[in-house]
């Protein structure tokens, strides 16, 4: 006999419940080591080993006041590490190092309960930080570990394997994903970003800024991370048409564009030409209160307002990705009736910079007879002249940096030939301002979506024509047309291409596309399922948004139904096997007899029943007999005719 | 014993087995008036093989029903009977020392005999009364490290006084389990007991008794039993009854495994005597009250019922599918 002794049995069942808390605390904590600071995690892997050598080596736990240090400890490194102890990145580490702390004193079941629902919340914080497929496929099986951990310390059972308990978690689990998906759809939906807590994460994102500075953009163009995606609902404009607009700058200060005070609401007259494109947006977040639309949109989507430049602004920065429905027209101009005062800011140049480019510009302006006559000599200049279109222009440093541009160099990005042509035309005194924003895009032929990335950042011109208002003007295109018609990679000389690994391997790049169709399919349907989404949802299957009683009523149901399918489901495993016939029949017979006030008690056996009938209905005693000597033989001695049987029992008459 | 030579068990007659069992019920209800049902349960458990627990006040003719039924089987027989000062030696034997051959000889102890009737078990010590169940259960005994099996076949038949009598050691539940059945015999019906009180004296009676069965034709018969057709849908009730007193809040525990395979067995033992060719859900219903009243026990709150009346609800709360 090796009976377990109860003080073993004891420890076992400790070790046990310890090691599926550490194990389910274990793979909630590990996405955090992405952004925590790396003495976090190292802290909680300490402390989870020094535990462990408590629960198996013998090691002695700290005493209480020893743990009391720790916690302040944990406290005070957290706030020298983040400078505070609110926030989502100081609550998670204080989170992850008390709860990994509180294993130290654990002890029996309410404790590690404890842990284990600290581990799950600690489970759900990585969302705070992270909301892509990899995390979410990730957190499946994290989600079935930990469930399997309760399970484990809560009924602690030495005969279940592994493998059982997660078959039954398992089994626990799977009727929870249908309420799942029902409270996901229907669960009223709060705009704004999760409980207002401003996510470090986006302090770090690359994209446009409300300046231009010489590299502003070329620097753009080494990262390939998606700036948006767009779903267009009408015929998609050809490539050299596709011009998103995010901001104009208007001001010009030691090499520098900036978008200056003013943004006014739009009153300005728009004439437009040909068809409207409707087109709907996927914003990653860029952390401006801008949103990009292609050039040039004509109504603001919800919660944001048009200004005079036609640059579609919110009220908050996007911080979150954001999905809006526009119409734009990409043969237009506007503003011909703009007042001269507000030209007038167009036109402004710093004092004294530049001598070469503004004598030129002088001179194109006297010679020329109109100001669209100056624009073309500009343009002229830049297609005739050797400029090359670059991502390394040089240095451009100190004072006239544009006459360095011009007559020496001539070799610049976007930002400087967008630049120098604005310079020019104000020199000439044709009011001018840069526009930046994104130009092209590829279609990712899998689900018909134009992506934009970062490497399509690009900056041009508008310039005023008295009579036509403003009208765009792409000096890029002037010295390298293959940007515009063809994208950068074309424009660029050959090995200046960053060299993306995408771009080297045609299957990379076919990977890419369908990483990118998940991603957006991902985004559109699960991320981007906020008030609007769910309004249009509701709107499809015919219920009122905003009226909660009804919402709350469907819930009811929905959950109530799911519930009882699950309980049909059990009930229809656990069902008795159909009656056979010999039992069908021999009910029958039963019936028959009840009619004559001899029912069968249920737990009348077959023969005690017959004699019961035989004494108080001498005259059936034959037949009873029969029927019932037959029914033993069939269903208990497994032989006799079924036929038989039923033939006895249909010619059975006790009434007569 | 009257046959040395074994038969082999196949060639022997059933029917004619199960009549001449029928016989030793006959025989027996002429000593033991009016207890037909209590001789036939008896019978039954030896078939199947099963140690027998009588339990009832003294002077019931627990002895006599013991001693009926060792001679009609025509089984060696032992009578041991339980005292306070009973030693384990006194029930399996001892190794006692011999001037003649200067050895240590086994005297073989009371134990040894085919079917021993172990009077007033609950009087002895544990001590006596774990030397007697072992022996029970693993069907040998080992002493002095060696191991000697005992007589085939092997029956015990207990008696024991009710448990509140002075000076009584009762059996603990996991002992009550090793007998498959235990049975009481209550006082006898009037008409019974008019006919004992004008009969002769049943010691002569007993000792007139000729033997109606042998060994071999009662493993004949226990082979033959355990051959019976159980269909699913007896085991569907068997189920039934066992989860009863498994989910009922009113049972302290439900039947182990072991019972309910021990009620798989008296049943069919008992339908062989009826006669069947399958077990019904009438051979369950009778053997039920003495293989489950001993092991079931009713929890604290609820009044103390007789096992007769605990098995007789269970009886009815489960109906037959």
């Amino acid at each position: 006999m090796n009976a377990v002794r109860p003080a073993d049995f004891d420890a076992h069942l400790e070790r046990t419940r310890l090691l599926w808390t550490l194990a389910a605390m274990l793979v909630m904590i590990l996405p955090h080591a992405l952004h925590l600071a790396p003495w976090i995690i190292l802290a909680a892997a300490l402390v989870a080993l020094w535990r462990l050598a408590v629960a198996y080596r013998g090691w002695p736990l700290f005493n209480r006041f020893t743990r009391i240090g720790f916690g302040l400890l944990a406290f005070l490194g957290v706030f020298a590490t983040y400078h505070t102890l609110n926030g989502p990145e100081a609550g998670t580490a204080l989170l992850i190092l008390l709860a990994t702390l509180k294993l130290m004193e654990a002890r029996g079941l309410r404790d590690y309960f404890l842990a284990l629902v600290i581990a799950l919340f600690i489970g759900i914080a990585n969302f705070l930080y992270d909301q892509s497929i990899p995390l979410a496929i990730y957190m499946i099986p994290a989600v079935w570990l930990a469930t399997t951990a309760l399970l484990n310390v809560a009924h602690p059972d030495t005969s279940r394997t592994t493998l059982t308990s997660l078959k039954t978690t398992a089994r626990m689990l799977l009727p929870a994903l249908p309420i799942a998906l029902v409270l996901f759809l229907l669960f009223p939906r709060i705009p704004g970003p999760l409980w207002g807590v401003t996510l470090p994460q986006n302090s770090a994102i690359t994209g446009l800024s409300t300046q231009m500075s010489p590299d502003s953009i070329s620097r753009l163009a080494q990262s390939d991370t998606i700036a948006f995606q767009v779903k267009f609902l009408s015929p998609a404009p050809s490539r050299s048409q596709l011009y998103w607009r995010a901001m104009v700058l208007h001001d010009y200060n030691d090499g520098t564009w900036s978008i200056g005070n003013a943004l006014w609401p739009n009153n300005e007259t728009l004439v437009t030409h040909g068809a409207s494109v409707h087109y709907e947006m996927t914003l990653e977040p860029n952390n401006l209160r801008v949103l990009y639309a292609l050039d040039l949109p004509v109504r603001a989507p919800k919660n944001t307002y048009l200004t005079a430049d036609y640059a579609l602004v919110t009220q908050q920065p996007v911080t979150e990705r954001r999905l809006y429905a526009v119409t734009s027209y990409t043969n237009y101009s506007y503003g011909a009736d703009t007042p001269s005062w507000i030209l007038r800011r167009d036109l402004r140049l710093p004092q004294g910079d530049d001598p070469r480019a503004r004598r030129l510009a002088r001179q194109w302006q006297a010679t020329a007879g109109s100001p669209e006559q100056v624009v073309q000599d500009a343009l002229r200049m830049f297609h005739v002249q050797p400029f090359v279109y670059t991502l390394q222009p040089g240095v451009l440093a100190g004072p006239n940096r544009i006459d360095k541009f011009l007559f020496d160099t001539h070799r610049g990005f976007c930002e400087h030939y967008a630049s120098a042509f604005v310079f020019l035309m104000r020199a000439a005194g044709i009011p001018a301002h840069v526009v930046i924003g994104y130009q092209g895009g590829s279609v990712n032929p899998l689900d018909g979506y134009y992506i934009v990335r970062q490497d399509d950042a690009h900056a041009w011109a508008e310039v005023w024509f008295a009579g036509r208002g403003w009208v765009r003007v792409d000096p890029t295109a002037a010295v390298d047309p293959a940007r515009v018609e063809e994208g950068l990679a074309a424009a660029l000389p050959a090995g200046e291409v960053p060299g993306y690994f995408f771009r080297s391997h045609p299957w990379l790049g076919n990977m890419r596309n369908i990483w990118d169709a998940v991603n957006n399919g991902w985004n559109q349907w699960v991320l981007a399922y906020g008030p609007e989404l769910q309004k249009r949802f509701f709107t499809h299957v015919g219920l009122d948004y905003g009226n909660w009683l009804q919402l709350a009523l469907v819930l009811l149901v929905l959950i109530g139904g799911i519930l009882v399918l699950v309980w049909l489901v059990l009930l229809w495993r656990h069902r008795a096997p159909p009656p056979t016939a010999a039992v069908r029949d021999y009910r029958r017979f039963c019936r028959k007899l009840a009619k004559c006030g001899l029912a069968r008690q249920p737990h009348e056996g077959p023969l005690d029943y017959a004699k019961r009938v035989s004494c108080s209905r001498p005259h059936l005693a034959e037949p009873v007999h029969a029927i019932t000597s037959l029914y033993v033989e069939l269903r208990y001695n497994g032989m006799g005719s079924t036929r038989e049987f039923n033939r006895l029992v249909r010619a059975f008459r006790p009434q007569q | 014993m009257p046959n040395d030579q074994p038969i082999p068990i196949r060639e022997l007659p059933i029917p004619a087995l199960v009549q001449k069992a029928g016989r030793v019920i006959a025989e027996a209800s002429q000593i033991i008036l009016g207890k037909e049902v209590q001789i036939r349960l008896s019978l039954a458990c030896l078939i199947s093989g099963g140690h027998l627990l009588i339990e009832d006040i003294p002077g019931v003719g627990k002895t006599t029903l013991a001693q009926t039924l060792a001679r009609l089987l025509g089984l060696s027989y032992q009578r041991i009977q339980f005292t306070s000062d009973l030693l384990p030696a006194d029930i399996i034997g001892a190794s006692i020392y011999e001037r003649q051959s200067d050895g240590f000889r086994f005297h073989p102890g009371p134990i040894f005999a085919q079917l021993v009737l172990a009077d007033e078990v609950n009087r002895a010590t544990p001590k006596a009364q774990s030397a007697l169940l072992e022996a029970m259960e693993e069907r040998q005994v080992t002493v002095d490290g060696v191991t000697r099996p005992l007589p085939q076949p092997f029956f015990v038949i207990a008696t024991q006084n009710p448990m509140h009598q002075v000076g009584t050691f009762p059996l603990p539940e996991s002992q009550l389990d090793r007998f498959l059945m235990r049975i009481d015999l209550g006082y006898p019906g009037e008409q019974a007991e008019r006919d004992l009180l004008r009969g002769r004296n049943r010691r002569e009676l007993l000792h007139a008794l000729q033997a109606a069965l042998n060994a071999q034709e009662l493993l004949a018969l226990r082979a033959a039993a355990f051959k019976l057709h159980v269909s699913d849908a007896l085991l569907d009730y068997l189920q039934a009854v066992v989860r009863y007193t498994r989910e009922a809040p009113r049972f302290e525990a439900g039947l182990s495994p072991r019972a309910a395979i021990a009620l798989k067995h008296a049943a069919q033992a008992w339908a062989l005597l009826m006669g069947h060719t399958g077990v019904a859900p009438e051979d369950l219903q009778a053997v039920l009250p003495g293989v489950v009243g001993h092991r079931l026990r009713l929890k604290a709150t609820h009044e103390s019922n007789s096992s007769a009346a605990v098995t007789r609800e269970l009886l009815e709360a489960v109906p037959i599918p």
